[in-house]
C-alpha cells in the first residue's frame, strides 16, 4: 500500500526567506501524524504544497503514490488554520457548496451536510448565516466542511483552537472514529497535548527544517532516559554526590536528577540504595512539550542568525 | 465547461440574485424610466397653473391695450398665463416706479414693466429675472407690439402688418434611416440615460467582483476553495457568476426601456411619440457592450480585490479603475454634442471608454458598422490581455497576507510565472 503522503527533498522560498528546506516526509496510510513546530516554522507552507495550492520550488510530493495535482487534491479534506467560511451564506448551503466543489452531487452533499450538522450538534443552525455563529460553532462547521466529501486523507491545521472542552472532546470523539475507519490524518499544531493524545507519529520542524521525525513512543523513549525521579527519605546531600548526575532539583517529597547519559541510571541506584531509603525510582518519559522546547531551543542556538530574530529583540 | 467552474458560477449568481439589494435595485430603475417619461412630457407641456402678474407703467399711453391683449393670449407651461395691470403715472414716473417696485417686493406683482414715452426704452423689474421662458415671451411680445406701433406710425396699413409680422418658429428634427422625426431633447436624454445605465451596471457589478474577491481573501475562504479548484476557475467563476447577475438586472432594465418605446409607438399621446425608436439591433448591441465592458472592468477589479488586505485599502486600490470609468461618463456630453466627429469616434474606440461612449453614439446617431466592429474587436483584445495579467496578480495575491504590494512588487509578479 503506498504512503498516503510522501515528500521528497521539498524546498520553497519566498524571496529571500527559505520557508521549507529539503523536507522529507513519509506519512503512512491509516496513521495519525502530527506536524509540529513553532509559529512560522513552515507548517502551513508545507500543507499548502501538499494541497497543491502552492508549487514547491524543488522536490517531489506524492499523494497515495501519485504526484500531487488537481485530482489528488480531491482525495484530501483540508481544514486551514484560520476559518474560511462565507459570512453571509446559510450553513447548510455552505456545506452543500463545498461538498459539490469536492465532487459530491448536490443532493448527496445536502444529505451528508445534514448528517454532520446533527453529529456536531449544529442542526438548529442549518438555516442561519455563518456570521450568526459563535467562533466555536464556526470551527465545528469548518470541520464538517472538511469531512463532507469523505476523503481518505484529512489535513487538520489547529483543529481544536477556539473550542471549549466540551466541543473539543466531541471533535476528538469524531476523530477517533475516523481513525477507526482507517483514514490518514495529518495534524498540524503547536499545542502539544493534542498531538500527544492523538498522534502515532510526529514530525517536528522549525525554520523549514526537519528536527525530529518518527514514531511518538520511540521519540519519547529516546528522550526519556536522562531524567529520573526519586522519592526517598534520608539525607538529601547524598543525591548531590551520586555519580553521573548533571543537575539535582529537590522538591518537597521527591527529587529530579538530570543524568549525563541514560546509562548512568543503574549506577545512581547502586550508589544511593545503601545511603538513603528509596521509596520510588522512576525513569521519566518527557512530555512532548519538553521534547519540543529542548529540540527547538537546541536547533535555534546552533543556527542562530541575527537577521531572523524577532523584531522585539532588536 | 468544467463542472467546478459551473458550481462556482451558480453560487455567485444565486447568492447575488437572492439578495434583497438586488431586488430593490432592479426595481429602482423603472422609477428612473418613469422620470424620463415625466421629462418628455414636461418639455412639451407641463408645469403648474400659474399667473404671472405684471404691473405696467405705460408712459406712451397707447401700448398697454395691445400688449395685454397679446400677452394674455399666450398660454405656456400648460396653464400658466400673463395677467397685466395698468398703473397710472399720476404724480410722476419716479414715485410710480417706486410704488411698483415695492409692490413687486411684496409679491403683489411678479414683475413691473416700464415703457418710456417715446417707446425707446422698456425696463422690466422682477424678483426673478432668470426664468428665460417668461423673459423670452415678454421680450418677443413687447418687441413685436412696439415694432407694430412703429410701423403703424411710419404709415403702413394695419391689415398688412399682421402678415408681415408673422412670428417664425425654429423646429428641430432628428434625421434617421426611418426618416426625419421631431426632437426636442428626447434623443439627448435617452442617450444619456442609456450610457449612464451601462456605467452604473458595470461599476456596481465590477465593484461586487472586487468585494467578493476581497471577502474570500481577507476571510481566508480562498484557502478552502483553492483546496478544491484552481485559482483561475475561482476568479473566472466569480466574474461570470456576478456578470450573469448583472446581465439579468441589465436585461430587466433594458426591457423597461423597450416597453416605454413600444408604449410610445402605440400611445396617442403626442409627446410620447417623440421618444426615439431604437431597433432590436441597438438593444442587442447594448447587451454585447455591457458584457464586454463588464468583463474588461471586472477582471481589473478582480485583480484589485486580490491585492488588498483590508477595508481601508479598498478605496485606494479601486480608485484608478473607477476613475477611468467615471472619465468615460464625463465625456458623454462631448460625444453627444457631435457624435460623428473625429474626436467622438476616437474616444469611443478606446476599449475602456467604448462601453459607455459607443452606447452614447449608438443612441444619438448611426455609427458605421465598421466602427462598431472595430470597437468590439479592440475590447475583446483588451479583455484577453487583461485577463492574462489579472490572473497572475490574482494567483499570487489571493493567498498573500500582510501589506498591500507596491507597484514595483506588482510588476515583479507580472514578470514571474
Amino acid at each position: 500500500m503506498p504512503n498516503a503522503i510522501q515528500l521528497h527533498q521539498v524546498c520553497k522560498a519566498y524571496g529571500e526567506t527559505q520557508a521549507v528546506a529539503n523536507l522529507d516526509l513519509c506519512i503512512a496510510a491509516g496513521s495519525v501524524y502530527g506536524l509540529l513546530g513553532p509559529n512560522g516554522s513552515g507548517k502551513t507552507t508545507t500543507i499548502r504544497m501538499i494541497m497543491n495550492i502552492l508549487m514547491p520550488d524543488q522536490g517531489e510530493i506524492q499523494i497515495l503514490g501519485r504526484p500531487a495535482g488537481r485530482k489528488e487534491q480531491d482525495q484530501i479534506g483540508y481544514l486551514p488554520e484560520e476559518r474560511g467560511l462565507y459570512a453571509k451564506m446559510k450553513i447548510l448551503d455552505q456545506l452543500t457548496y463545498f461538498g459539490e466543489l469536492k465532487n459530491v452531487p448536490r443532493a448527496e452533499a445536502r444529505r451528508r451536510g445534514q448528517y454532520w450538522l446533527q453529529r456536531l450538534e449544529l442542526s438548529d443552525w442549518a438555516d442561519k448565516k455563518v456570521n450568526e455563529l459563535s467562533k466555536g460553532m464556526q470551527q465545528k462547521l469548518q470541520f464538517a466542511v472538511t469531512l463532507l466529501a469523505d476523503p481518505p486523507i484529512l489535513i487538520l491545521d489547529e483543529l481544536t483552537s477556539g473550542l471549549d472542552p466540551v466541543n473539543a472532546s466531541l471533535v476528538r470523539e469524531v476523530l477517533l472514529e475516523l481513525r477507526g475507519q482507517g483514514k490518514t490524518i495529518l495534524f498540524s499544531t503547536h499545542r502539544m497535548e493534542d498531538a500527544e493524545r492523538l498522534c502515532d507519529s510526529i514530525c517536528l520542524i522549525a525554520r523549514g527544517r526537519k528536527l525530529l521525525d518518527g514514531d511518538l513512543q520511540q521519540i519519547r523513549a529516546g528522550f526519556g532516559k536522562q531524567t529520573v525521579r526519586i522519592e526517598f527519605t534520608g539525607e538529601a546531600q547524598w543525591l548531590h554526590q551520586a555519580p553521573g548526575v548533571r543537575k539535582t532539583d529537590l522538591y518537597d517529597s521527591y527529587a529530579e536528577l538530570q543524568l549525563q547519559s541514560a546509562e548512568a541510571a543503574p549506577e545512581v541506584v547502586r550508589f544511593l540504595a545503601p545511603r538513603v531509603n528509596i521509596r520510588k525510582f522512576e525513569i521519566l518519559v518527557p512530555s512532548l512539550d519538553e521534547i519540543f522546547l529542548t529540540t527547538v531551543a537546541a536547533a535555534q542556538s546552533s543556527a542562530a542568525r541575527p537577521e531572523r530574530e524577532p523584531a522585539y529583540a532588536r | 465547461m468544467p463542472v467546478k467552474l459551473l458550481i462556482v458560477i451558480r453560487r455567485e449568481y444565486l447568492q447575488r440574485v437572492r439578495s434583497k439589494g438586488f431586488l430593490i435595485f432592479t426595481l429602482l430603475f423603472p422609477l428612473l424610466m418613469a422620470g424620463y417619461i415625466a421629462f418628455i412630457i414636461s418639455i412639451s407641456h407641463s408645469g403648474s397653473r400659474q399667473q404671472y402678474r405684471i404691473a405696467v407703467l405705460d408712459e406712451s399711453g397707447h401700448l398697454f391695450a395691445p400688449l395685454s391683449a397679446r400677452l394674455e393670449k399666450i398660454k405656456f407651461h400648460q396653464n400658466s398665463q400673463f395677467l397685466l395691470t395698468s398703473i397710472p403715472d399720476t404724480g410722476g414716473t419716479a414715485p410710480a416706479l417706486a410704488g411698483m417696485v415695492t409692490a413687486v417686493l411684496r409679491k403683489h406683482f411678479d414683475g413691473a414693466l416700464v415703457i418710456s414715452p417715446g417707446l425707446r426704452r422698456v425696463r422690466y423689474y422682477a424678483r426673478d429675472v432668470t426664468n428665460f421662458y417668461v423673459l423670452g415671451k415678454l421680450q418677443s411680445a413687447v418687441g413685436s407690439v412696439i415694432q407694430r406701433q412703429r410701423l403703424l406710425a411710419a404709415g403702413l396699413p394695419a391689415r398688412k402688418l399682421a402678415k408681415l409680422l408673422q412670428p417664425v418658429n425654429l423646429r428641430q428634427y432628428k434625421v434617421t434611416r426611418n426618416g426625419a422625426k421631431a426632437d426636442q431633447g428626447q434623443t439627448f436624454a435617452l442617450a444619456y440615460v442609456l450610457s449612464t445605465l451601462l456605467y452604473i451596471a458595470i461599476i456596481i457589478y465590477g465593484i461586487s467582483v472586487m468585494r467578493g474577491v476581497a471577502e474570500e481573501k481577507t476571510g481566508r475562504i480562498a484557502e478552502v476553495v483553492l483546496a478544491a479548484v484552481d485559482p483561475f476557475t475561482l476568479m473566472l467563476g466569480k466574474i461570470i457568476g456576478l456578470g450573469a447577475a448583472g446581465l439579468t438586472q441589465f436585461a430587466v432594465w433594458l426591457g423597461c426601456v423597450g416597453l416605454v418605446i413600444g408604449y410610445s409607438r402605440m400611445s396617442s399621446n403626442a409627446a410620447l411619440q417623440h421618444i426615439p425608436h431604437l431597433g432590436p439591433a441597438v438593444f442587442l448591441l447594448l447587451i454585447v457592450y455591457f458584457i464586454l465592458g463588464f468583463l474588461l472592468y471586472a477582471t481589473l477589479y478582480a485583480a484589485a480585490g486580490a491585492i488588498i488586505s483590508n477595508e481601508q485599502d479598498m478605496q485606494q486600490t479601486q480608485m484608478p479603475i473607477t476613475l477611468i470609468l467615471v472619465l468615460s461618463v464625463i465625456l458623454i456630453p462631448a460625444v453627444l454634442t457631435s457624435p460623428a466627429s473625429f474626436k467622438a469616434v476616437l474616444l469611443s474606440e478606446i476599449p475602456f471608454f467604448a462601453p459607455v461612449l459607443m452606447v452614447t453614439r449608438l443612441t444619438a446617431s448611426h455609427p458605421p458598422s465598421w466602427q462598431i466592429g472595430l470597437s468590439l474587436a479592440l475590447m475583446l483584445a483588451g479583455i484577453v490581455v487583461i485577463i492574462r495579467f489579472a490572473a497572475k496578480v490574482y494567483r499570487i495575491g489571493i493567498l498573500m497576507t500582510g501589506k498591500r504590494p507596491t507597484l514595483p512588487e506588482l510588476l515583479r509578479w507580472l514578470k514571474a510565472a
